[in-house]
């Protein structure tokens, strides 16, 4: 299983919380009068404390990793992949910052304004990974094609950098998917007792040997190291650009209300919509388990829960923080219920709406692929109605956007 | 440079329209709606990654799915078989690029090669002997009808590609300077024979924007604007060329690629499945095979069951996603240069070939929506004698080595905010909009010694409305 109590504890809470809001509108009390202003604060002081988050608990992945790396064992490397998926949950939430012509992805900023564009090196997505390691053949030999096999490349961070998105979209050399399948290995579902590939309940094991007594162990574990800090730094960039007094946060205070609600509601509509509902949720279902977004680990189930987390943190105005606190301020919905109820309400029972279809998703108590495997584009089931319903809350986004005075693209 | 700005509008204003304020120019010159390319499912273009990227509003549920599988499956790298994701697999033995996206990066336009090797992201050398007026180019002994400069590992490719640039200079009547960059191409490195006497064309990828309202056009409504002999006497002629459409065994009108030398999107798709990437489909089923090499002995990606790699599940949902993608609405557009720039575009005669009105055909059964629709392509899909130098001298189908079809203008100052560069025309040769215009000859050279006779402020202006589109 993969998602774990603290997850658990936190995701109850926030329904607690989501909840408490639908109750307090249902009664009829009035509501405190915000601003769109309020809004962008909020916005601002959540996404700020949310990259604090990630950055703190990439950190204590990164100890972690170096512990492994300086002695591999079971026991260093079962902590170095419960240190990744626990500093993953805070990325996750994160990508609804995206697409928001923010320091992350807009590559238009200037270094003063908070320029960092470093998205496709932190997160990009899916993983060629026989072009960073040796990969299984179809007759259960490898194959090794990679930069770790290929002594002529020195590996240092400079040079995955350059590599990098290197003419084709795919040769994915870095980020979290990189640390991941250093980790982890391919996920072949492998049945060791009938020797079949549809045990969806295993996720990837790469042995510990492969960092001692295996071919280009040095090199895999100097490449390990190299991405490992590479995510840490760049998280720290983003940490610090968007504290108060960064560049970018400072970037984003200027700017007018209109744009920054644009930037914000095109963010959360689009990774809604596009990213998550089409490109990681459909595509996985239409064509299978390689198209899951951590197929290595099988923690797809809770990227889903810290995206869909990730949007509705701006939608209820609330973020809950890695140390226990919560962070809230005036919420997307009271602001739309202010200038149109109609939109507001049908903005907040798509919202709860996304999160009931997250919580059956994950209620199942099955691994990403295994629910994906159960289900086709027209069969119905949990991945298919979580991905509907960030669809039709994308379209809620979107109408959201017009009450309040701008327009945004969410697609189809 | 606010200041400046109103200073140029105030001699604008005084020079051209004495009487009219800013507000009732615009009034005037703006029609409503003219932002809109594809009528109602425009989309605005918000980031530069998915300003190309972005699909029609209203799309049914499934639809959506369909075009985000699309979507993932046009992003991500092909592998060579075999490999665990066997959706993905296939790749080669022979190809240019790994994905569609290596050459229409973030759906937009590749880059052409440079004098320095740098890697060129969307570029490559079309082949051949001759041509038939039925069939097409002849394929070139043991390269083809594509030159792939990539392979899997174990395989050789066919050739690089280098290139050198002569530097033209010319001079506007007020003076002013210009420089223009003709290309020269040489196949270096051969690796399955000579490759003397050849005829070559080189390529970059263009955006992938409004290519299923192209699709949904009805033949005769580019016919409309076809004037073969040139009858109304303009200097104009355009001509459609007729291709060879796979799926219905007979030669059917061609809409796309540089000549319009494919009948549909899908075979458009299916072509670049085969000829960029080596992956076969039902369309193109035989692997794009090396001289020499026994493919029957290599891995291919059919899974179990499939005898290509492309499956006709996959071909659906490209197809809807590319189908389905839109065209950002137009920037600036209620500028006064802009409108100002929109008129010289039409008394320049330049909407001549690049023809702002059609209505989409009413039977596109594969995405309803885009039946009946107006859109503003920019282009009318024939073929145009462009002048000898920007040809050529490749014949392929109806299509003479001076001909070329009229590109469709909409997303093009666009380009610049998705790809980081400028580069246009068939080969990427011209460097920006301005230097493309100039390359205009042929049935253009009046039209663009027209452009060349304008004032600098009005050439801005012409070139700040083609930036707005």
């Amino acid at each position: 299983m993969n998602f774990n109590f603290t997850k658990l504890a936190l995701l109850l809470l926030v329904s607690i919380f989501t909840v408490s809001c639908s109750n307090n509108d249902d009664v009829d009390t009035p509501l405190d009068t915000v601003s769109k202003t309020d809004f962008i604060e909020n916005y601002a002081k959540i996404a700020s404390a949310n990259y604090a988050d990630t950055y703190n608990t990439a950190v204590t992945m990164q100890t972690k990793i170096n512990a492994f790396i300086a002695d591999p064992s079971e026991i260093t490397l079962a902590d170095a992949r419960a240190a990744w998926l626990y500093a993953r949950d805070f990325y996750g939430q994160t990508e609804a910052y995206r697409e928001a012509k923010g320091a992350i992805d807009n590559d238009k900023l200037t270094p003063a304004e908070g320029l960092l564009a470093t998205e496709g090196q932190i997160n990009a997505w899916p993983l060629d990974e026989g072009f960073i390691d040796y990969v299984f053949n179809t007759t259960g030999g490898t194959v090794q094609n990679g930069l770790i096999g290929d002594t002529s490349f020195t590996i240092t961070a400079d040079n995955l950098i350059n590599k990098n998105e290197d003419i084709d979209a795919d040769d994915i050399a870095t980020g979290w998917h990189a640390i991941e399948f250093l980790l982890w290995g391919q996920d072949l579902n492998y049945d060791p007792i009938n020797h079949t590939t549809d045990n969806y309940a295993v996720s990837g094991d790469r042995p510990f040997t492969d960092y001692t007594t295996a071919d280009f162990a040095d090199r895999r574990a100097t490449y390990l190291q190299v991405v490992t800090d590479l995510l840490v730094n760049d998280l720290n960039d983003l940490n610090n650009t968007w504290k108060v007094g960064g560049t970018y946060r400072t970037t984003f205070e200027a700017l007018s209300e209109e744009v920054a609600l644009k930037n914000i509601l095109n963010g959360i509509g689009f990774i809604s919509n596009g990213e998550v509902a089409q490109e990681r949720i459909y595509a996985a279902i239409d064509e299978g388990q390689e198209n899951e977004h951590s197929c290595f680990s099988d923690n797809t189930n809770q990227d889903m829960w810290a995206n869909v987390h990730g949007i509705n943190n701006i939608i209820i105005g609330s973020y809950t923080t890695e140390s226990g606190t919560t962070i809230s301020g005036a919420s997307l919905i009271t602001l739309v219920k202010q200038n149109n109820t109609t939109f507001g309400t049908t903005l907040e029972t798509k919202a709860s709406a996304t999160i009931s279809k997250l919580n059956n998703l994950l209620g199942l108590g099955k691994n990403f692929d295994e629910i994906i495997n159960e289900e086709n584009l027209t069969s119905g089931g949990p991945a298919n109605d979580l991905a509907l319903a960030l669809v039709e809350q994308s379209h809620a986004i979107s109408d959201a956007a017009t009450t309040l005075g701008v327009s945004i693209t969410v697609g189809g | 440079m606010k200041y400046f700005y109103y200073i140029l509008i105030f001699i604008f204003f005084s020079c051209n329209s004495n009487e009219l304020s800013e507000e009732e120019y615009i009034d005037i010159k703006y029609e409503l709606g003219e932002e809109n390319l594809v009528s109602n499912l425009s989309i605005e273009a918000f980031t530069a990654e998915k300003a190309f990227g972005t699909s029609i509003p209203g799309l049914i549920s499934l639809e959506s799915a369909f075009f985000g599988v699309g979507n993932a499956m046009f992003e991500q790298s092909w592998v060579s078989a075999p490999a665990t994701t066997t959706s993905r697999d296939g790749l080669g033995p022979i190809f240019n690029a790994r994905a569609c996206a290596s050459c229409h990066s973030n759906d937009g336009r590749g880059k052409p090669i440079l004098e320095n090797n740098a890697s060129s992201q969307g570029f490559l050398i079309r082949l051949s002997t001759g041509n038939s007026p039925i069939n097409g180019p002849i394929d070139f002994p043991n390269y083809g009808g594509q030159l792939q400069d990539n392979s899997n590992l174990g395989i050789a490719k066919e050739a690089s590609i280098n290139v050198s640039f002569e530097t033209i200079t010319g001079t506007y009547p007020d003076g002013e300077t210009y420089e223009l960059r003709k290309p020269t191409y040489t196949i270096v490195d051969t690796n399955y024979g000579s490759i003397s006497n050849v005829k070559q064309s080189a390529r970059v990828g263009t955006q992938v924007i409004g290519m299923g309202f192209v699709d949904a056009l009805s033949e005769a409504s580019i016919l409309a604007n076809q004037d073969i002999n040139d009858l109304d006497g303009d200097g104009i002629s355009g001509k459609a060329n007729y291709v060879w459409n796979v799926k219905e065994n007979k030669t059917t009108i061609g809409k796309f690629g540089w000549k319009a030398n494919q009948p549909t999107l899908e075979q458009q798709i299916a072509g670049a499945f085969s000829g960029d990437m080596g992956l076969t489909s039902s369309i193109f089923p035989d692997e794009n095979c090396p001289d020499g090499v026994d493919c029957s002995k290599l891995n291919n990606g059919n899974n179990v069951g499939e005898t290509v790699e492309v499956t006709d599940t996959q071909m659906s949902r490209i197809m809807v996603y590319q189908a389905a993608i839109s065209v950002p609405k137009r920037r600036d557009y209620k500028t006064p240069d802009v409108l100002e720039g929109k008129q010289l575009f039409k008394d320049l005669a330049c909407v001549t070939c690049h023809v702002n009105n059609f209505t989409t055909g009413n039977d596109y059964s594969l995405l309803k929506q885009l039946e009946n629709i107006t859109i503003k392509p920019y282009s009318d899909f024939l073929l145009h004698d462009m002048g000898d130098e920007l040809a050529d001298n490749r014949a392929d189908f109806l299509a003479n080595g001076n001909e070329w079809r009229t590109q469709p203008l909409w997303g093009l100052g666009l380009i610049k905010e998705v790809n980081n560069h400028t580069f246009l025309l068939h080969d990427g040769r011209a460097r920006n909009i301005e230097e493309a215009v100039l390359w205009h000859g042929g049935e253009a050279e009046n039209a663009k010694n027209n452009f060349k006779n304008l004032s600098k402020e009005k050439r801005e202006q012409l070139l700040k409305f083609l930036n707005s589109l």
